[in-house]
């Protein structure tokens, strides 16, 4: 349950939400501020594990040893045939990897030689008739690249709904794009009753974007400007209290000062923040429904009001939200269960701050942004820190050098809760991770390790001693800590799940997939990752992630999902 | 030795592998292989960490805070054994239970020694707790191995629970049986361990309770000395109030502390605070239930007091002397919080909890037959589990339809 805390900011009635439940789990391995733009890849990947559609095979484009220029299409999908995913890089196509049943796992392109060595680079600029300059994207430039339409900034509130779907399905950015229920590729034709912005993340050691958004100040706004054309409805940014994220309406000025003077701030403690809010009600059920609805008809009947702290006309779409406590108060399906939950009838669109701002470079640039920031982090890592690369990054080559001791490792591509482990023909960064996580694999036997007062284990219930030295951050690795059983409800379900949603009876639903008491009980608000606490938590060692997809799978089948749009293409 | 073991069974493992020679007993392996180890698994995907909670570590959780219980309870056996002997004249335990004791070293019949006490009541508990265990963990394995699954710690706790839910001289058959029903009917045949629907440890002593009243109800049983008879707290309660209880020699700090007669582990509401303490600091039992089941018992007693009876003196008896007397404490720290059989939702558990504390006060002070209710009140309460659940959960949906149409 959460509670919502109207503060009266000047001008402002930002919606905030102080969540009470939910886990951080205390990893060691914490990324420092320290932005590195050093470490240079000779290898990248277009991640096809990573777009999700109804129809999961795409048709490519390309064959093995084909040149390809950064922004070239190397897929198109079958059941929408406008979407592409383009080439993340210049370079050679050097292997295609499938995964079971010739699913698309990976295209590697090999870069070329000068822009694997040397990210400044002259000759781009020229290419984008002189609009870029390297110093725009710093550390990555492709010698050449596909160029799609750009826009003056004054122009982007023009556009129509059209030419901003036509520029992003061309780039291949449409890809960024992600619906719930499912968390698949949205239909080009079809729009979102709302869109969300995570300009937050709470994930096991993620970096905090909020300094790093603000660096990009005007391509994020242009980002949010171009996105809000997506939709009738609102663009909600979701982010962390006290964000003073740059916003359309007054961002000239602020955005740059902000940019500049702001030092990167590090995520303010869930528990000060919720305690240190001012003591709002918790609101439970019917009530918070009726207040968050009453929410919605306000915001819409007053359009044109003033962004918080900026002077200027508010963009009569993008609205900001807060998120306090801990994980998951910054997912997306957080997000959207407390602002405006997802059902069949009412699909809602997100999309990370990332691909925000790299749409704000396209629309101003013409020119796909690759650049990523991503966190090194974990226990393993000797010097956790940010990097500059590239999108899909080749993440052996990321860690190379970089890991404290001689354990065995597992790379993780994104947080160790809902990361996917990068490995073989899989290495590479994956297109919706903000991080790498570096965690040694357990294989150790103890003996009597169940009687053991257990120093360096962890919980979410007071089992071990380790609990005792609270704001402790541990090195824990991959063991299971156990061995599969049945699922026994014992405590912390309820303690880390912070939706109003029940979890013992959802994720036991989801055992037997009884899809109807599933979709009852509000599977369709989520994702493998809203549910990760709970398989992390759970005494019986099961996986529910990999169940709700199953169920969402079928539901999905069952309801012919998404019935407009390109699926009648198909 | 600790390395030599390692590889040890490292070199078995195989044996017992799918295709390997002792494939059927694979369950059995595991049992023993992740009893002395921790298992060498690492986690297949996301979450790529995980908590280190497993059900062996709740499960001896549990374990550990019933502990104080079960050897407070040796003592206590012990202790009604050895002043019954001394009121009757009985020189020895009969049988190979005071052959045992002499063999032990043992043999003083002083109700005044702890030590002696202690170890009169163990010859009683121990071989009940052995043969609970030998048979139940038969049927554990056995299903285990037929149905191709890993033998799950659940019994562990309720071997020990129904052990302690026992009087000290029940026939030792009775306790296999007992368990066997328990086990069998209560758990496995609905699936197992987190599938079943009732408690399985008060299951295995409903069915001995209904099956062989004489040997586990009336007056006889509760001390291990035959010939003696003496009426327990309750029956005295029910004959005569708290005047009666008194006049036994009973006092509520008495009670408290679990020095009376009683079944072997549930006596003393002392050693189960300690246990209850211990759990709701870990978090492996519920409070919500244990407090509902405090307000719905506290709230009943009071109102019987309130309504008061000219002909059925325990309608008088107080809240704080139903609290300590019978096996109400125990049942509601140990039993009504059992996770699988109880309600699961945060709301469902007040209700389930406060429903056991109504019930178990409602047939002690109504029904004539059994003076005590809690074992029939939380068998009750989980066949209710399930329906309060239900009401709970439609709460939830209902909720979430009327904003998803919004």
């Amino acid at each position: 349950m959460f509670s919502r805390h109207s503060k009266r900011c000047p001008g402002a009635d930002t919606p905030r939400f102080a969540l009470k439940k939910g886990l951080d789990i205390p990893l060691a391995g914490a990324p420092s501020g320290e932005v590195d733009g050093s470490r240079r890849v000779s290898r990248v990947a277009y991640t096809g594990f990573d777009d999700f559609g109804p129809k999961r095979l795409p048709t490519l484009a390309v064959e093995v040893g084909d040149r390809v220029r950064l922004g070239q299409p190397l897929t198109r999908r079958k059941a929408y045939t406008q979407v592409v995913g383009t080439a993340p890089a210049s370079g050679v196509v050097e292997a295609i990897h499938r995964g079971p049943r010739r699913s698309l796992e990976t295209i590697v392109i090999r870069l070329d030689e000068a822009q694997g060595s040397d990210g400044a680079d002259g000759g781009r600029a020229a290419d984008a008739g002189g609009a870029a300059s390297p110093a725009d994207f710093p550390g990555v430039a492709d010698r050449d690249q596909e160029t799609f339409n750009r826009y003056r900034a004054d122009e982007l509130d023009g556009l129509s709904r059209a030419q901003v779907a036509e520029n992003l399905l061309a780039a291949g950015a449409w890809l960024a794009l992600r619906t719930r229920p499912f968390s698949m590729i949205p239909p080009p034709e079809s729009a979102p009753e709302a869109l969300f912005v995570t300009a937050m993340d709470t994930r096991p050691l993620a970096a905090d974007p909020v300094p790093l958004i603000r660096a990009a100040g005007d391509d994020f706004v242009a980002g949010l400007r171009v996105l809000a054309k997506l939709t009738d409805g609102p663009l909600y940014v979701c982010t962390r209290p006290d964000a003073g994220l740059p916003m359309p309406g007054g961002h000239g000025a602020r955005s740059a000062d902000g940019g500049r003077q702001a030092p990167p701030r590090p995520r303010p403690d869930a528990a000060a923040a919720s305690s240190g809010s001012p003591s709002g009600s918790e609101i439970h059920g019917d009530a918070a429904d009726d207040d968050v609805a009453a929410g919605h008809r306000a915001a819409a009947s007053e359009a044109a009001r003033a962004a918080p702290g900026a002077p200027g006309p508010r963009h009569s779409q993008i609205r900001l939200a807060e998120f306090a406590g801990p994980h998951p108060a910054g997912l997306p399906g957080t997000h959207m269960h407390c602002l405006r939950p997802a059902s069949l009838q009412h699909v809602l669109w997100h999309i990370g701050w990332q691909d925000v701002i790299a749409i704000g470079r396209l629309f101003l640039t013409g020119l796909i942004d690759p650049t990523r920031l991503i966190a090194l982090c974990g226990p393993m890592v000797a010097r956790p820190r940010l990097l500059r690369t590239r999108l899909g990054a080749d993440t052996n080559e990321l860690i190379a050098g970089e890991l404290a001791g001689r354990h065995e490792a597992r790379v993780i591509s994104g947080s160790a809760l809902s990361g996917r482990q990068a490995v073989g023909t899989s290495a590479f960064l994956g297109r919706f991770h903000n991080q790498l996580t570096v965690l040694a694999e357990g294989r150790e036997r103890e003996l009597f390790g169940w009687l053991k007062p257990g120093r360096g284990r962890y919980s979410a219930l007071n089992l071990f001693w380790s609990r005792r030295g609270a704001g402790e951050r541990l090195g824990l690795g991959t063991s299971l800590h156990g061995s599969p059983r049945a699922m026994v409800p014992v405590g912390a379900y309820d303690r880390v799940m912070p939706l109003d949603l029940l979890p013992v009876q959802l994720v036991r639903a989801l055992l037997v997939d009884d899809i109807e008491t599933a979709e009852a009980l509000g599977a369709l608000e989520l994702d493998e990752e809203d549910v990760a606490l709970l398989s992390f938590v759970d005494c019986g060692k099961h996986d529910y992630g990999a169940a709700l997809r199953r169920n969402l799978e079928q539901i999905r089948r069952e309801h012919d999902w998404p019935q407009h749009g390109g699926a009648s293409q198909a | 030795m600790s390395q030599r073991l390692r590889r040890f069974l490292d070199s078995q493992q195989r044996h017992f592998l799918p295709g390997g020679r002792y494939e059927r007993f694979g369950a059995l392996f595991e049992l023993v292989d992740t009893f002395l180890y921790t298992p060498a698994t690492v986690t297949a995907g996301s979450p790529h960490v995980r908590d280190g909670i497993d059900l062996k570590r709740v499960m001896i959780f549990v374990w550990l805070a019933v502990l104080p219980c079960a050897l407070f309870g040796m003592v206590n056996v012990g202790l009604q054994a050895n002043g019954a002997m001394a009121a009757l004249g009985v020189e020895q335990a009969p049988g190979w239970r005071g052959t045992a004791l002499w063999l032990l070293g043992a043999g003083g019949y002083d109700a005044g020694s702890v030590w002696d006490n202690f170890w009169h009541g163990a010859v009683y508990f121990l071989p009940i707790y052995l043969v609970t265990l030998a048979a139940g963990g038969f049927w554990e394995v056995l299903f285990a191995m037929v149905r191709n699954h890993e033998v799950n710690e659940g019994f562990f706790v309720t071997s020990i629970l129904f052990a302690l839910t026992l009087p000290p001289d029940i026939p030792l058959w009775q306790v296999a049986l007992g368990i066997s029903f328990g086990v069998v009917i209560g758990k496995e045949v609905f699936g197992g361990t987190g599938k079943n629907f009732l408690n399985p440890a008060l299951t295995g002593r409903a069915f001995l309770f209904f099956a062989y009243p004489a040997g586990i109800s009336g007056d006889t049983v509760w001390t291990a000395v035959d010939g003696f008879s003496g009426a327990t707290p309750l029956m005295l309660a029910a004959e005569g109030g708290v005047e009666a209880i008194q006049a036994a020699g009973i006092t509520w700090w008495g009670a408290f502390f679990g020095t009376i007669q009683g079944s072997i582990g549930s006596t003393s509401v002392f050693f189960i605070l300690f246990g209850a303490a211990f759990m709701i600091y870990t978090g492996v039992a519920s409070w919500r239930i244990m407090a509902g089941v405090l307000v719905g018992a506290i709230a009943t007693a009071v109102l019987f007091n309130l309504i008061g009876s000219e002909t059925n003196p325990a309608f008088a008896l107080p809240w704080h002397w139903h609290l300590v007397l019978g096996g109400l404490a125990f049942g509601l720290v140990f039993m009504a919080t059992d996770p699988v059989s109880a309600a699961m939702t945060e709301t469902g558990k007040w209700i389930y909890g406060a429903l056991i504390g109504v019930m178990t006060v409602l047939i002690r002070v109504l029904n004539p037959a059994y003076p005590e209710g809690v074992m029939l009140a939380i068998l009750f309460g989980n066949l209710f589990a399930p329906l309060i659940d239900w009401a709970v959960v439609q709460a939830n949906v209902r909720r979430r339809a009327k904003r998803n149409a919004a």
